[in-house]
């Protein structure tokens, strides 16, 4: 086991410890359970909300259709700014839209005797809205009932993407390349001192010419489970309002891509996640939140990226 | 008997967290590693090029590399065009486009370059085509193909080649 692994274990056995003297009070969670897909997702008594997060991807490693780790000339570390507001358009409902700024960087120079230097751009990602209807509400009566929301988002194709990419170690790639359409559903316990979630979503990739070739990614389905909960920090003299703890696993499938209406042979996707995040309270109207996510944490990484990605979060309920 | 429901409710509430930890933090610490060699396995074998017919078998073609396939290099190769049947020289056209199939794409805007590479070597076959095919980038290891066209006035093929680009191991 190396140094690393035994701090992240300290790290992970230390917030898991955070569980068990949960306080078991419960606090409404719109998203529990869909992993952090959205940067922002609104209370019940939240109607304005904005965001600002930044998430440090300190390593990117391309896998091939066997699970082989591939050799990248691509970006050796990306960080990502992302921007949100959420508005409540109805007790039920609320809608939030996201850009994010990106940075890629790459060492260029690592040859022995030289001086290591760093070369990275910057630019804007590719915008997304999104939207949850809440089918089923939470009922103090009856805690066994979960909450059931319905949950959409498109994101337009809208930047540079290694589709059309004019650096030979793709630092101006900010965007997708494919429009994209996102359904889903998540169910949440929020009534239990621990609060399992779950959540699945199937995102559509719109077809699109590149370099005359007519490209679609396929299907790609999105699982996710997790366990949220909140201790009384008060009582360690910290704040007086809870810090909400939630951690979960991933699991995204994604079908062959077709290229002119033909199907693409072992370009199947697949990649499972875990990750972990605290949610401060800050102040009487913000609050912080840090996460740590892993792509690839379990599994074989196929036709995916795995990395670890290290975000801090501050929100803000303006309404 | 009214301790009961108190009593299974705190079980209960224990084999959830209990769960939790084996489920989710177990997983993570393991991951929060390098890859598993087993997992991760690299391949350093590079796919032998040789000679192939364009699709309307007007030319026959031939790739050696000069340098790589690497990447994040400027590759070169050396394209040798043989003309077969009816088709003519000289061609209008060749473009050669790397193409990584199972992921779905190339290498964006950053194409090859092809130049005539005979050299002014008036000897050669003048039923066979030199050429020098610079700025073949690859954006990661792994299968690559090369889609390789050709068009004349009346004739117009195409080739796709499979390439191997290895994982380059750091001093070897």
């Amino acid at each position: 086991m190396t140094l690393f692994q035994i701090k992240c274990a300290a790290a992970l056995i230390s917030m898991s410890a955070i569980f068990f003297i949960s306080d078991g009070n419960s606090y409404a969670c719109a998203s529990c359970g869909s992993g952090g897909d959205e940067p922002l997702v609104l209370f019940p008594a939240e109607a304005l909300k904005i965001h600002g997060s930044i998430s440090l991807t300190p390593q990117l490693e391309s896998t091939g259709p066997d699970g082989s780790a591939l050799q990248s000339a691509g970006p050796d570390r990306r960080i990502t700014s992302t921007f949100a507001a959420g508005l409540a358009i109805s007790p039920r409902s609320f809608l939030t839209v996201s850009e994010s700024l990106v940075t890629n960087s790459r060492i260029a120079s690592s040859e022995p005797g030289t001086r290591q230097s760093t070369v990275s751009q910057s630019g804007i990602g590719d915008p997304s809205v999104s939207g949850r209807y809440t089918l089923v509400m939470l009922q103090l009566s009856r805690p066994l009932m979960p909450q059931v929301q319905i949950l959409a988002g498109y994101r337009p194709a809208m930047v540079r993407s290694i589709h059309d990419t004019s650096d030979a170690n793709l630092l101006d790639v900010f965007g997708g390349g494919f429009d994209e359409i996102r359904i889903g559903t998540d169910l949440w316990l929020g009534m239990l001192a621990v609060k399992p979630g779950l959540a699945a979503s199937v995102t559509e990739s719109v077809a699109t010419r590149h370099n005359g070739t007519l490209l679609k990614p396929g299907t790609l389905i999105r699982a996710t489970f997790s366990l949220s909960g909140s201790v009384s920090a008060g009582d360690f003299g910290i704040v007086a309002q809870p810090v909400k703890l939630s951690a979960g696993v991933t699991a995204d499938r994604r079908g062959q891509a077709a290229a002119d209406h033909e199907t693409v042979q072992d370009s199947e996707q697949s990649v499972n996640g875990a990750f972990v995040s605290v949610d401060f309270p800050a102040f009487e109207s913000d609050s912080i939140k840090l996460t740590v996510a892993r792509q690839g944490a379990f599994g074989m990484v196929k036709n995916a990226v795995a990395s670890t990605n290290w975000t801090m979060a501050w929100a803000r309920v303006l309404r | 008997m009214a301790v009961m429901p108190g009593i299974k409710a705190s079980s209960c509430f224990f084999l959830l967290r209990s769960m939790f930890i084996t489920a989710v933090i177990t997983p993570l610490i393991i991951s929060c590693g390098k890859p598993s060699a087993a997992e991760r396995t690299s391949s350093n074998a590079v796919e032998h090029t040789g000679a192939w017919l364009t699709t309307n078998g007007s030319y026959e073609l031939d790739l050696a590399w000069k340098s790589g396939p690497q990447t994040g290099m400027n590759n070169v190769a050396r394209l040798t065009v043989i003309l077969r049947g009816d088709a003519t020289f000289p061609l209008q056209k060749i473009t050669v486009t790397p193409w990584m199939t199972v992921h779905g794409h190339g290498s964006g805007n950053v194409q090859p370059v092809v130049e005539n590479d005979d050299g002014g070597d008036a000897t050669l076959d003048p039923a066979v085509g030199v050429y020098r095919v610079s700025n073949i980038f690859f954006v990661m290891s792994g299968p690559w193909d090369l889609k390789i066209e050709l068009s004349n006035e009346n004739e117009n093929g195409t080739v796709t080649d499979s390439v191997t680009v290895p994982v380059e191991v750091p001093g070897a």
